[in-house]
């Protein structure tokens, strides 16, 4: 019986609605909208996907045809990282449009990702850009306020609630039925555009995986879920409030304070309190770093003094000269080794800012369940900026391994004397290993969001609890 | 009767949070700008210290290397001549280097670089006083004055002052929306002098430029709230209207421009650049050394007798090389500066479909913090680093040993600054003053057929 009340008032919302021609406008314009971004995406993602292909292609075959060189020489010349666009960036761009997508890896030094699409971002991007994504987050629940706002504040004015009532419907079915019809709705609404996701990733290039599957799937949960948030949010306020002009002040208002304002105001705020270093004072703190553990051109450097000690009395000689290896590829080494590793904690220091950034935003997912979605969808895209740091570390773990690689050269392969005359064949770095970025898996792209996961489902769960608390009925009748 | 509008406007529980709402985030928006301006600021100066101290330091050491070794290490600072108003109007001051450190090895591998932003923070939107301005004043607009007809309605006065002579009703109504445009206004003068106090931006006609923009941009929003108040319909309509409005200047537009702009510019001829200029400077190494010294002397014929040297290896002969790898790849360069520029050209000319990104774009173009006064800095530099090349170039060329006097010489970066671009200022406040008289006109016409339903 209340199973069939709800439906029939779910039945008769949808009617209702399905009768305003202009909210089929509305519905016809965003479906609209999502089409040209998914397309425009895809298109944008292909195109950056052939770039990163046949840049690193192109990297490749400059470094294969070098000539016989000094193997400093080849560290020297170096080699790029291009960042692969992930799977599912044409469905939420995240930050791409704000980092970097190659990195010119060389000896000694270590080359954040650069070359960021444009610089016009900071103009046009205020509100991100037309990304599914931000559409569904960001202009969807305003939809949802526009069709729903009235839905019990209209009753209550028009009295049809005092009559439905007072005939003894349930103020909880009316509400689920209400839910069910928007829930409908918005099902209806995501529907086509992750159809075509899907369709879209089976029809791409690159592998379909299983992955690319579940993280659509997830994708889809997520926003459904968000939806049944906006939908509680637009049900409690109206059944709070008397006329459907209130419900809708206080819907745009908490719309406006929610996805506008607090989420910048709090990024800001939290760059306040854990600011991270700037290229200038990261580079010189890391170059300092670097002078207070030893300069090997000093001859009377304590650090590289010991190093040698250390070597000549590994291979029981007296000079470097004695040595079978080449002591300055060795230098080399123990340079490389020594910078990485400092280069590395410092990097390491302005991720754990970045992180404090984040953890500093993640206190309000609980206040603020955009936040958390809008993390949770890029997380499951693989486009935040976590993606984006994991890919400099691959970047730098492969300039590393590929310097000490041709380090290791210098150190077998030439003489200790006369050692910048000479040349060793091409033939020793053709088979280095490409660089080849590994796409994060499903599980460590979600490893951090448990509590954005969290935050969001307990919000959702409370909100749908606080709509069927007896309190709040009897507020309805009394209202009514 | 003024006492009565005031109560009236700042009675309703809506209108008092907007107002607060809108102060605060202001105020907090002019305090973060003026942090970061600071840090900026502060990153600028260190890095002339830093550079200072590293001078001292081989003076004092005395026996110094030659000029070769010198210059390799010398990164000599420069900064982006940023006025206390990036501050406020922040563009592209965050996420570019505002103290570029630049040494003589080529130019086009240190000219790309970026400063190290967090990309969630600016995936946020970004927050100064030019977003507040242009995104949320709209905002506190439509709040105050979108439903002051059908309220006024629905409560029956509208019908009792229509019932008195001489347009009671209509003068009521053109006054409270009026009182609203001053109350605002006068509230935006106040942020602009806290700023000002703040950050001691000068009190001149530049200065009552940005506040006349504003408050053009202002009155605007205020016609186009009035406009839809004209169409006497109900204040649910009203309401949905605005927000509409405002979502498809504030949100829509910019993205289907970004979009637009990003299909029509796929080259990236900076990534050609600095590819091809490290293959360029890396064969070098490989090739006839004489020979790359004869095509650097072609440009620089004073040198054209000192080619000469003996051993594998001498400095000329590696500054050269650098010099003739950033040669090579003037091209691309050339083509990202065009790029940048006609970027730039095509948004300018695509703008004034939403008034809020010709707001926007004129407060970041008078700041200079737009992308074309960050190219100017970058010709600066680049100009700078041809100063530091001609002036080693002669120690290696004539194998000069240098002195404690020579590092004093050192040409320093002279910070250029820039005229400041009121064009934009100007033709903002003329569009939007044009427009203004267009919604005052749809007003009026509109305002003569209110008829009380």
């Amino acid at each position: 019986m209340s199973n069939g009340i709800s439906w029939h008032v779910c039945k008769h919302e949808l009617k209702q609605k399905a009768k305003n021609k202009t909210l089929w406008l509305l519905f016809a314009l965003m479906q609209i909208l999502l089409a040209v971004a998914l397309f425009t995406s895809w298109q944008q993602y292909q195109q950056s996907r052939a770039l990163q292909i046949s840049s690193q292609h192109l990297v490749e075959q400059q470094w294969l045809a070098q000539p016989d060189r000094h193997p400093h020489r080849v560290a020297h010349f170096g080699h790029f990282a291009f960042r692969p666009p992930s799977a599912l960036s044409y469905f939420d761009i995240g930050v791409n449009n704000w980092v970097g997508n190659s990195v010119f890896l060389e000896a000694h030094k270590q080359n954040s990702a650069n070359f960021a699409k444009d610089d016009q971002a900071t103009t046009l991007l205020r509100f991100s850009e037309l990304s599914v994504a931000n559409l569904l987050l960001f202009v969807w629940p305003l939809v949802l306020i526009a069709l729903g706002f009235s839905t019990i504040s209209g009753d209550q004015q028009r009295g049809t609630l005092k009559q439905l009532l007072a005939v003894g419907v349930k103020f909880t079915h009316l509400l689920c039925g209400k839910g069910l019809a928007y829930t409908l709705l918005s099902g209806a609404f995501l529907l086509p555009v992750f159809i075509v996701s899907i369709v879209l990733s089976l029809a791409s290039d690159a592998v379909f995986t299983d992955a690319v599957f579940y993280r659509v799937g997830l994708l889809f949960l997520l926003y459904l879920a968000y939806c049944v948030f906006w939908i509680g949010v637009v049900l409690l306020v109206s059944s709070l409030t008397r006329m459907p002009k209130h419900s809708l002040t206080a819907l745009v208002t908490l719309w406006f304070v929610l996805l506008v304002l607090t989420p910048r105001t709090l990024a800001d705020i939290a760059q306040q309190l854990h600011p991270h270093k700037s290229r200038n004072m990261l580079s010189l703190a890391v170059q300092s770093d670097i002078r207070k553990v030893g300069n090997s051109h000093n001859p009377n450097d304590p650090h590289f003094n010991a190093f040698k000690q250390q070597i000549l009395k590994k291979y029981a000689v007296d000079t470097v000269e004695d040595l079978p290896v080449n002591y300055r590829g060795l230098i080399m080494q123990e340079g490389e080794r020594i910078s990485a590793e400092i280069y590395q904690r410092h990097y390491q220091n302005q991720l754990d800012q970045f992180n404090a950034q984040q953890a500093f935003i993640s206190k309000f997912y609980w206040l603020n369940p955009y936040l958390a979605v809008r993390d949770l969808s890029m997380a499951i895209s693989g486009v935040d900026s976590r993606h984006f740091f994991d890919f400099e570390q691959q970047a730098e773990q492969h300039r590393f391994k590929r310097i000490q690689g041709l380090n290791k050269i210098h150190t077998h392969e030439i003489d200790h004397h006369n050692d910048r005359e000479q040349r060793v064949s091409s033939s020793m770095w053709q088979n280095f290993p490409k660089f080849d970025y590994q796409p994060a898996s499903l599980s460590w792209s979600l490893r951090n969001s448990l509590v954005a996961a969290c935050s969001f489902g307990l919000i959702t769960f409370l909100l749908l609890a606080v709509l069927i608390t007896p309190r709040l009925q009897r507020k309805a009748f009394i209202h009514a | 009767m003024l006492k009565f509008e005031l109560k009236r406007l700042l009675s309703p529980r809506a209108n008092q949070i907007s107002l607060l709402v809108f102060l605060l985030s202001a105020l907090l928006a002019i305090f973060l700008g003026a942090n970061t301006y600071k840090n900026i600021r502060k990153d600028q100066v260190i890095a002339t210290i830093v550079f200072d101290k590293e001078r001292a330091h081989l003076k004092e050491k005395g026996n110094l290397p030659e000029m070769g070794s010198l210059a390799y290490y010398a990164k000599a600072p420069t900064q982006w001549q940023l006025s206390p108003w990036a501050a406020l109007f922040t563009g592209q001051s965050q996420n570019n280097l505002a103290a570029m450190k630049i040494n003589a090895l080529a130019l086009q591998g240190q000219i790309y670089n970026k400063e190290v932003i967090n990309p969630n923070k600016h995936r946020a939107g970004g927050f100064d006083l030019g977003f507040v301005l242009a995104y949320m004043l709209p905002i506190l607009i439509g709040v105050l004055s979108v439903n002051l007809l059908s309220d006024e309605r629905q409560s029956g006065r509208f019908r009792l002052l229509s019932a008195f002579a001489g347009n009671a009703a209509k003068k009521t109504l053109i006054r409270a929306l009026l009182l609203r445009f001053y109350i605002v206004s006068g509230l935006l003068v106040i942020l602009f002098i806290v700023s000002a106090t703040l950050l001691t931006l000068p009190l001149n006609g530049m200065f009552l430029s940005v506040v006349g923009l504003s408050i053009a941009y202002c009155a605007l929003w205020f016609l186009i709230a009035g406009v839809i108040v004209s169409l006497n319909l109900t204040g649910l309509f009203n309401s949905l209207a605005f927000i509409s409005i405002w979502l498809v200047f504030a949100v829509l537009t910019p993205g289907a421009i970004h979009l637009i702009l990003n299909q029509q510019y796929t080259q990236q001829p900076a990534l050609q650049a600095s590819v091809e200029q490290r293959l360029i400077l890396n064969d070098g190494w490989d090739q006839d050394m004489q020979a790359a010294l004869t095509r650097f002397s072609e440009q620089y014929l004073q040198f054209s007798e000192k080619l000469n040297f003996e051993g594998r290896f001498h400095w000329k002969w590696y500054y050269a090389m650098h010099q003739l790898s950033d040669l090579a790849v003037d091209e691309h360069w050339q083509a990202h500066l065009a790029l940048q520029q006609a970027r730039d050209t095509s948004l300018s000319r695509i703008s004034w479909l939403s008034p809020n990104l010709v707001y926007q774009q004129a407060l970041n173009t008078f700041s200079g913090t737009d992308t074309l006064a960050y190219q100017q800095y970058l010709l600066n530099v680049s100009e700078y680093h041809k100063q530091v090349s001609e002036f080693i170039y002669p120690y290696l060329f004539d194998d000069i040993p240098v002195t404690n006097a020579d590092l004093d010489l050192f040409p320093m970066f002279k910070p250029n600054a820039q005229p400041v671009q009121s064009n934009e200022l100007y033709y903002g406040m003329g569009l939007f003053v044009i427009l203004c008289g267009l919604f005052t006109a749809i007003i009026r016409v509109r305002f003569r057929h209110l008829t009380v339903t």
